[in-house]
C-alpha cells in the first residue's frame, strides 16, 4: 500500500539554523546549515542521496542545545545541486564537500557522524584528514562490507531487466527508473522494521521524492558495471575501506541496530575492531536508529562526544 | 478503607509492558470494605502533588504514560488504576462502580500516600469524580484540571445504548449494551481507531487496545452502568460551588467527543478554558507536548498563587 505524501512532509522544525549557506565545487553547489553555538562542533554527514539532511531531524535540536551542529544536503538531494554524471557521486566528492563546509563555517575540527553509505566519506575524512576530525561515529556502516554473509537485499542484480516488477523490489536500475516511488517506499520500509514507523517512512519518502530516479541511479553507477552484482560492489567497497579504517587514529564509535536488515552486525563489529573503537548495539532498532530510537541514540552519541571532548581537553 | 498490607513485588508491571520513561517511587493498593483493591503509584517527592484521577476503564493509569515523566520532574504525581482495569480489581456488580466508591478510592489513596491536599486531573467522563471531590472534599483539593470534561450522559450514546439488538452495528450504534457486552474486543478495536484518526497513531491505537483488553465486556458494562453522571442543571449548580482554581481543556478535533460541557463548566467555576485548536480528540496521548505544557503552566500558577497568598517569597522559577 502506498503512503500518501503531503507536500509539507517536513513539518515544523524543533529548532532553526543560526546560519546557512552554500559551498561550490566544480560547479556543484552544496547547501549547509549551522545550529547552535556551543563546543565542540558535530558534523552530521549526508548519507545516500536518496534522502537529505533532514534524516538527522531528531538529532539536530537536541545536540544544538549542547554543542554546535553542522549539516549539509548531500549532492543530489535537498537544496543541493543534482548533477547527473556518476563521477559527481564518488565518495571522495562527499568528503571534499564536507571539508568545504568545514572551511566555509570556519570550523577547524569537528566530530563527524555518518549513517549507512556515509561510512565511506567519514572514513576518508577521519583517515586522510586527521587534523579536522576529533572523533568519528559510524551509524549502520553499510559499505563496510568486509565479509559474508551479505544481506538479502544485496543479491538483486542491478542491471538486469525483469519482465515483471510486481514481486521484484530493490536496487535495480529499471525498478528505480520506472517505479521510483515504489522503490523509495520499499527502501524506507526496509530501513525501519520497527513497529510504529509510519512517520519516519513518510518523512523518508518525502525526501526521496525530492530528487529523481536519474540522480539515484547515478549515485549507484560508479561501481556497477554490468558484470558486477550489488554484492560484488559492496565487497569491493569493503576492501577499499578496510585500509582506511585501520589508518584511523581518532576515537571512534560504531552504532548498530540489532534489527537492521540493510547493514549487518558483523560489518559494524569489524569496523569497530579495525578503527580500535567502541561498538554499541541498539536493541529493537533498525537501520536508522537516530530516527526511530532518538532518545537512546542521542544519549549514546552525547556520551561519546563528552568523552572525546574530555580527552582532548 | 485501609492501605493494603499484602506483599508487593519491588516493581509491579503489567505483563509485557514496554519500558517506562520513569518508574514509580512507591506503589500500593487501597482496599474498601467489600475488599475491592485499587492500585496506585507515586512518582517523585515534590511537596506539591498532582493526582491523575482513575480514568474511564477502557483506559487505566498507563494512559498517562507520556504525562507522568514530564509532570514528575516538577511535581509529585499520583496515578490510580480505575476499578475494573489495570492492576485494580474487577468487581462484577455495577454498584461497585458508583461515583461514591470512586471518591472513596481517591481519598483512600491520598491518605495512604500521606497527601494532605492534591491538584486533580480528570479525563472526559470522570469529570464528575473531580467535581464531587472539589466540592464535597474541598479541604483535600487545591485545584482541578478537567480535560475534555463530560458531566452528564452523552445524548448521542443514550439511544444506541438502549436500542434493541440488531444484525449489524455501525459507528455509534456500537455503543449498544448487547453489542458492548458480547463484542467487547471488536468494540475496542473500533473505538481505538475512531479516537485516533490521525496519521502516525499506530502506537497510540495499539496501546489503547492493549489497555482496554486488560478488562472485559461485562466488567466494562458494570462500570458504565454503575458510575453516576450528573443531570445537566445539577452539574452546573454543583460546579458553581467550586472555590479552587480550575482549568478546563477542550479538544479541537471533530470526532464524536462532546463539546457541550467545557464552556458551561468553565463559566460556572470561573475557571480558565483552554481549547486545543486543531488537536484532538485524545490530546494527551497524541500531542503530549501541547497537553503537558498546558497542565504544567496551570499547576505552576496554582503553586505560585498560593505562595503569594501566604505572603511567602515565591520560589525561583522552576526550570
Amino acid at each position: 500500500m502506498a503512503i500518501a505524501v503531503k507536500s509539507d512532509y517536513e513539518g515544523s522544525r524543533a529548532c532553526s539554523p543560526v546560519n546557512e549557506g552554500y559551498v561550490e565545487r566544480d560547479g556543484v553547489r552544496t547547501f549547509y546549515e549551522v545550529y547552535g553555538t556551543g563546543e565542540p562542533t558535530i558534523l552530521l554527514l549526508p548519507t545516500w542521496s536518496l534522502v537529505h539532511s533532514r534524516v538527522w531531524r531528531c538529532q539536530i535540536a537536541y545536540f544544538a542545545r549542547h554543542f554546535r551542529v553542522l549539516t549539509f544536503d548531500g549532492r543530489g538531494n535537498g537544496r543541493s545541486d543534482r548533477p547527473l554524471e556518476p563521477s559527481a557521486y564518488w565518495p571522495q566528492e562527499f568528503a571534499l564537500d564536507a571539508l568545504a563546509v568545514l572551511d566555509a563555517t570556519e570550523t577547524e575540527r569537528a566530530l563527524t557522524v555518518s549513517l549507512s553509505a556515509g561510512t565511506a566519506w567519514n572514513l576518508m575524512l577521519a583517515a586522510l584528514h586527521p587534523g579536522r576530525v576529533e572523533g568519528a561515529v559510524f551509524v549502520s556502516p553499510t559499505l563496510y562490507a568486509v565479509g559474508e554473509p551479505f544481506p538479502e537485499w544485496s543479491w538483486l542484480p542491478f542491471n538486469k531487466r525483469f519482465e515483471d516488477y510486481t514481486a521484484v523490489r530493490g536496487q535495480n536500475r529499471y525498478f528505480i527508473a520506472e517505479h521510483y516511488a515504489e522503490f523509495a517506499e520499499f527502501w524506507a520500509r526496509l530501513c525501519t522494521p520497527e513497529p510504529h514507523s509510519t512517520r519516519t517512512i513518510e518523512v523518508a519518502l518525502g525526501m526521496s521524492l525530492d530528487t529523481s530516479p536519474e540522480v539515484v541511479i547515478a549515485t549507484i553507477e560508479p561501481g556497477s558495471s554490468p558484470d558486477l552484482s550489488t554484492v560484488d560492489r559492496l565487497a569491493a567497497a569493503g576492501a577499499l575501506l578496510a585500509p582506511l579504517a585501520r589508518a584511523v587514529r581518532c576515537p571512534t564509535l560504531v552504532m548498530q541496530g540489532e534489527l537492521d536488515p540493510i547493514s549487518l552486525p558483523h560489518w559494524a563489529r569489524a569496523l569497530a575492531a579495525d578503527t580500535g573503537g567502541q561498538m554499541v548495539m541498539l536493541a529493537a532498532a533498525g537501520h536508522v536508529p537516530g530516527a526511530r530510537k532518538p532518545v537512546r541514540f542521542n544519549l549514546e552519541l552525547h556520551r561519546f562526544v563528552e568523552r572525546v571532548a574530555a580527552s582532548g581537553a | 478503607m485501609r492501605a493494603f498490607e499484602g506483599l508487593l513485588p519491588d516493581r509491579v508491571l503489567s505483563a509485557g509492558e514496554p519500558t517506562r520513561g520513569r518508574y514509580p517511587d512507591e506503589q500500593g493498593f487501597v482496599v474498601d470494605e467489600p475488599g475491592v483493591r485499587v492500585f496506585y503509584e507515586v512518582y517523585g517527592e515534590d511537596p506539591d502533588t498532582i493526582c491523575l484521577l482513575p480514568p474511564f476503564p477502557l483506559f487505566h493509569s498507563r494512559a498517562f504514560r507520556v504525562q507522568i515523566p514530564y509532570l514528575a520532574r516538577h511535581f509529585r504525581v499520583i496515578a490510580i488504576d480505575p476499578r475494573g482495569n489495570g492492576r485494580s480489581d474487577r468487581p462484577s456488580h455495577p454498584a461497585s462502580y458508583s461515583r461514591a466508591a470512586h471518591v472513596a478510592d481517591v481519598l483512600a489513596v491520598l491518605d495512604a500516600t500521606t497527601t494532605e491536599r492534591a491538584m486533580l486531573v480528570s479525563v472526559s467522563p470522570r469529570a464528575p469524580l473531580a467535581l464531587e471531590l472539589a466540592v464535597e472534599h474541598s479541604e483535600r483539593v487545591r485545584a482541578v484540571a478537567f480535560i475534555t470534561p463530560q458531566l452528564w450522559p452523552i445524548k448521542e450514546f443514550i439511544a444506541p445504548f438502549t436500542a434493541a439488538r440488531r444484525d449489524r452495528y455501525d459507528g455509534y450504534e456500537k455503543w449498544n449494551r448487547h453489542y458492548l457486552r458480547e463484542n467487547y474486543e471488536e468494540f475496542v478495536r473500533w473505538f481505538a481507531q475512531s479516537v485516533f484518526p490521525h496519521p502516525h497513531s499506530t502506537r497510540q491505537i495499539e496501546e489503547l487496545t492493549t489497555h482496554a483488553l486488560e478488562t472485559d465486556g461485562p466488567t466494562f458494562m458494570a462500570a458504565l452502568l454503575g458510575f453516576d453522571m450528573y443531570e445537566r442543571d445539577e452539574a452546573v449548580a454543583v460546579a458553581r460551588r467550586i472555590r479552587c482554581p480550575v482549568l478546563v481543556t477542550q479538544n479541537g478535533g471533530d470526532a464524536f467527543w462532546p463539546k457541550d460541557t467545557s464552556g458551561p463548566l468553565a463559566e460556572a467555576t470561573g475557571g480558565r478554558l483552554h481549547v486545543f485548536t486543531g488537536l484532538g480528540p485524545l490530546v494527551g496521548a497524541r500531542w503530549p507536548v501541547a497537553m503537558n505544557l498546558v497542565l504544567r503552566e496551570f499547576f505552576e500558577s496554582v503553586r505560585a498563587d498560593e505562595l503569594s497568598a501566604e505572603g511567602a517569597t515565591p520560589a525561583p522559577e522552576h526550570v
